[in-house]
């Protein structure tokens, strides 16, 4: 297993960015800029979308062992563009949202086409990234007028 | 897993559309054959209308039924170009050796190595054999070749279009049982098993 914390290539960088985007949007957003797609790109199934379990583990110990906290229901998706190019796109998605999985993998095959990457990045990754930090702002502010700061008055000497 | 490239989905083809429903519809197929050895029986046209694993469509619809990352796969020369379907659809490890997998595809019968480089099981568990699916120019119940056996009603015949070499080196592994060799010949979509049990006359 190669160590995880070797450097990735900055191509992985960039696609692990727009996949978490898309893993994260709201469905209807991601429908939303699938329908503004006319003709929609033609594309075929390499895997259809399935749902299954995967085991989350994370360092939660003091030692830093894995750990395995729990399963997480996960859909996944598969597909390859119907063009000359034959792309395939990936999704992992949380939940059970079949056609959410299908569409976050069309976009990441549309992504990794240099001709067409430019258009998606600023039609869908773009704003639906600045949706997701502005919802996270909000609710970062929202919670940030509950803080209660603790603190100790000196006791006088008498 | 250590030393895997990462795969180029670009030459892997579709799976099946509906995997479940699709996987126990050619499960029942095989089966059948497995059943009823000599029986050829045929894949239906609505599964795996496209095929670009490499394997021809009865293959590839028995691989992505039976095969899972616990049954290590052997693909003679004509079939290496499946080595991306295999490990993307079925999780399959892909090994050298012969005597390593559960499940080897050949589809050039001329080359296939001494088929006792296979493994024949072992005494406790001879069912832990690799089952090989081999694909061949022909399969019809016409032909000169004798089965009998369990599962067979006195007598049937098939041809294959295999020589009679291959069909020796099968009968002489008769005497290890219950160690030995399952075989699934495909052709095209359709197919016919051979289990151990059968044996083969008139080559």
């Amino acid at each position: 297993m190669p160590d995880a914390s070797a450097a990735h290539s900055p191509d992985i960088d960039r696609r692990r960015r727009w996949l978490r985007v898309l893993a994260q949007a709201p469905r209807p957003e991601l429908e939303a800029a699938w329908a503004r797609f006319t003709p929609a790109p033609a594309y075929g199934t390499l895997r259809q979308a399935e749902t299954g379990l995967v085991m989350v583990r994370g360092r939660i110990g003091g030692g830093g062992a894995p750990f395995n906290l729990g399963e997480m229901t996960m859909t996944r998706c598969a597909v390859r563009l119907a063009d000359g190019s034959r792309t395939a796109g990936l999704s992992f998605i949380a939940g059970r949202d079949v056609r959410h999985a299908e569409l976050a993998a069309v976009f990441d095959a549309l992504l990794l086409d240099p001709e067409r990457h430019a258009e998606i990045e600023s039609m869908v990754i773009a704003p639906i990234e600045a949706g997701l930090e502005a919802r996270r702002r909000a609710s970062a502010a929202e919670i940030a007028e509950t803080r209660v700061d603790f603190f100790t008055l000196v006791r006088e000497q008498t | 897993m250590a030393g895997e490239s990462a795969l180029d989905l670009a030459d892997v083809g579709p799976g099946f559309v509906d995997a479940v429903a699709e996987a126990q519809r050619v499960f029942r197929l095989a089966l059948d054959a497995m059943a009823h050895p000599g029986r050829v029986v045929v894949l239906p046209p609505d599964i795996l209308p496209v095929n670009e694993s490499g394997l021809a469509d009865a293959a590839a619809a028995l691989a992505l039924t039976l095969l899972d990352f616990e049954t290590p796969v052997w693909l003679d020369g004509a079939v290496r170009r499946a080595t991306g379907f295999l490990r993307f659809h079925c999780g399959s490890p892909v090994v050298a050796e012969p005597k390593a997998s559960r499940f080897a595809f050949a589809a050039d019968p001329a080359a296939l190595p001494p088929i006792t480089t296979f493994d024949l099981g072992s005494d406790d568990y001879p069912d832990r054999s690799t089952t090989i699916i081999l694909e061949v120019p022909e399969l019809r119940t016409d032909g000169a070749l004798t089965l009998t056996g369990p599962g067979i009603r006195d007598r049937t015949s098939l041809y294959v279009g295999l020589d009679a070499a291959f069909w020796r080196e099968r009968a002489e592994l008769a005497a290890l049982f219950p160690l030995g060799l399952d075989i699934v010949l495909t052709c095209r979509r359709r197919l016919a098993a051979l289990p151990r049990t059968t044996a083969v006359e008139g080559f």
